[in-house]
């Protein structure tokens, strides 16, 4: 009965559901550096053009992206290594979509920032600490002037631009000098997020240099004073601990939507994944784990994500996310940070058990 | 331009603002003074903007300015004390 009402309270809300999603496509594997953290497995791969010629004409961006609200996101691997990048971002202007891409900053001149402004994309640099720790991360001398040399250019252009940061045991007492200097520089955003153990940075783990839940905590805590500490000077965003998923009455994470959320949010997943070889895979394109996997673009985007909407595999996704978060609820509600519980193998073989039950 | 309205949950006692019994954060001077701007307007339900909270606020439309209040607005929006209608 529950999952016949919530089915259709999904019917209810999947025009809203559909204008929102966002698309996160992985160009390439490829890049000029081997960061310490990086968390491909392997350099290997890139998106074929006609694969991308194959994503723009979708009737997910023909019919359904007609507003400006629809967030597409280009990453890799290094995408400015691409040869054909200025193809691939004309390719995209034409969809009336904000399209943003991330970046070392080691290729951005006069040239890329001409092609940025040209076709309207937002850029986000990494930065993980000012000078060495930034260049530690990076495993080269000149990382950080490089990125300084970009933003000094990108400052001088029209592109909008802030800055992402990947927070490990190295940086984490270095938070606020990083948001210092890019309040100094003029930049108007930074996001953090933290290092997960993977490709790379699964020898980070062995050294112990992975944030544990307490330091996660800790860190979320210090995000939210700093948001409003500087909130005149930069937009400062992270992830959600349980205190603010609470002060966002669960809307943020899916667990409440339609109906029963007092901003009639939309439900999870908010954004679908576009790996190399043309896998549509939930949430981001980096996961490897095949129950992520919803589809191919050789079945069509649109297809593949309406067909997955209000599916077995969702309505167990939506499930399996409330119980596990009402189960930690109960434990230890001051340190429970919601967004671990996502994409995790763990997370994933309790959704594929409850989908066969 | 957007228009929003003050969540009706949303209370401030001592300085702190409260949102359906959640103490949310505490409110410095500025704080106070443009809560007390978007309250009044949600109480004559009328959906306030950027430009409203800059006039009654009587704040000079630099581009420094503009973006603190802009980016405040948003941060509001984010934690769902204001709602774009
Ligand atoms: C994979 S990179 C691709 C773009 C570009 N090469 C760069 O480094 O900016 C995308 C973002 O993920 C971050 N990142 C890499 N490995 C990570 C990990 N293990 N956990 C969290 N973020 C990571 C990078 O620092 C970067 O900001
Ligand atoms: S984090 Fe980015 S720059 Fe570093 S190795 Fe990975 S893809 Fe390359």
């Amino acid at each position: 009965m529950e999952k016949t009402r919530m089915i259709s309270d999904l019917h209810d809300i999947y025009e809203r559901w559909i204008d929102d999603i966002e698309l996160d496509i992985l160009l390439t594997k490829k890049c000029n550096l081997n960061c310490i953290h990086c968390f491909l497995d392997n350099k290997d791969g890139e998106m074929g053009i006609d694969t991308i010629r194959r994503i723009v004409s979708d009737e997910f961006f023909v019919l359904h992206s007609q507003n400006k609200k629809r967030v597409v996101n280009l990453s890799g691997g290094e995408i400015f290594m691409r040869k054909d990048i200025g193809e691939i971002f004309s390719l995209f202007r034409d969809l009336n979509v904000s399209v943003g891409c991330v970046s070392n900053g080691f290729y951005i001149s006069d040239d890329s920032v001409e092609l940025l402004e040209e076709n309207h994309i937002d850029l986000s640099l990494s930065m993980d600490g000012v000078n060495e720790i930034h260049n530690y991360y990076r495993r080269n001398d000149i990382s950080f002037n490089k990125l300084e040399y970009a933003i000094e250019r990108l400052l001088k252009s029209k592109v909008r631009f802030g800055v992402v940061c990947s927070v490990s045991r190295i940086n984490k007492d270095y938070i606020e000098e990083i948001i210092k200097y890019c309040i100094n520089r003029k930049i108007r955003s930074i996001r953090f997020q933290v290092v997960k153990p993977e490709g790379n940075a699964l020898a980070m783990q062995e050294d112990n240099l992975i944030l544990d839940d307490s330091e996660k905590q800790e860190l979320f805590e210090k995000l939210l004073h700093y948001c409003g500490k500087y909130v005149a000077d930069i937009n400062i965003t992270g992830y959600g601990t349980f205190k603010s998923e609470l002060r966002e009455h669960g809307c943020k994470f899916g667990l409440k939507w339609g109906k029963t959320c007092h901003s009639n949010t939309t439900p999870w997943p908010k954004s679908f994944g576009i790996d190399t070889a043309g896998n549509i895979i939930q949430i981001h394109p980096f996961h490897s784990n095949e129950f992520w996997k919803i589809g191919h673009i050789d079945e069509g985007l649109f297809n593949v994500i309406s067909r997955y909407y209000a599916s077995d595999k969702h309505i167990a996704l939506l499930t399996t996310l409330k119980e596990t978060y009402e189960e930690n609820i109960l434990k230890s509600p001051e340190e429970f940070i919601f967004e671990d519980l996502y994409l995790e193998d763990k997370v994933a073989e309790k959704i594929a058990s409850s989908c066969k039950r | 331009m957007a228009q929003y309205l003050l969540n009706e949950l949303v209370k401030v006692e001592d300085n702190t603002l409260i949102m359906d019994g959640i103490e949310v954060f505490e409110c410095n001077k500025d704080g106070l003074e443009m809560l007390k701007v978007m309250y009044d307007f949600t109480q004559q339900r009328k959906p306030f903007s950027l430009n409203d909270i800059m006039e009654c606020l009587e704040i000079e439309r630099t581009e420094d300015n503009v973006f603190a209040i802009q980016n405040t607005i948003n941060y509001l929006r984010g934690c769902f004390i204001i709602n774009e209608c």
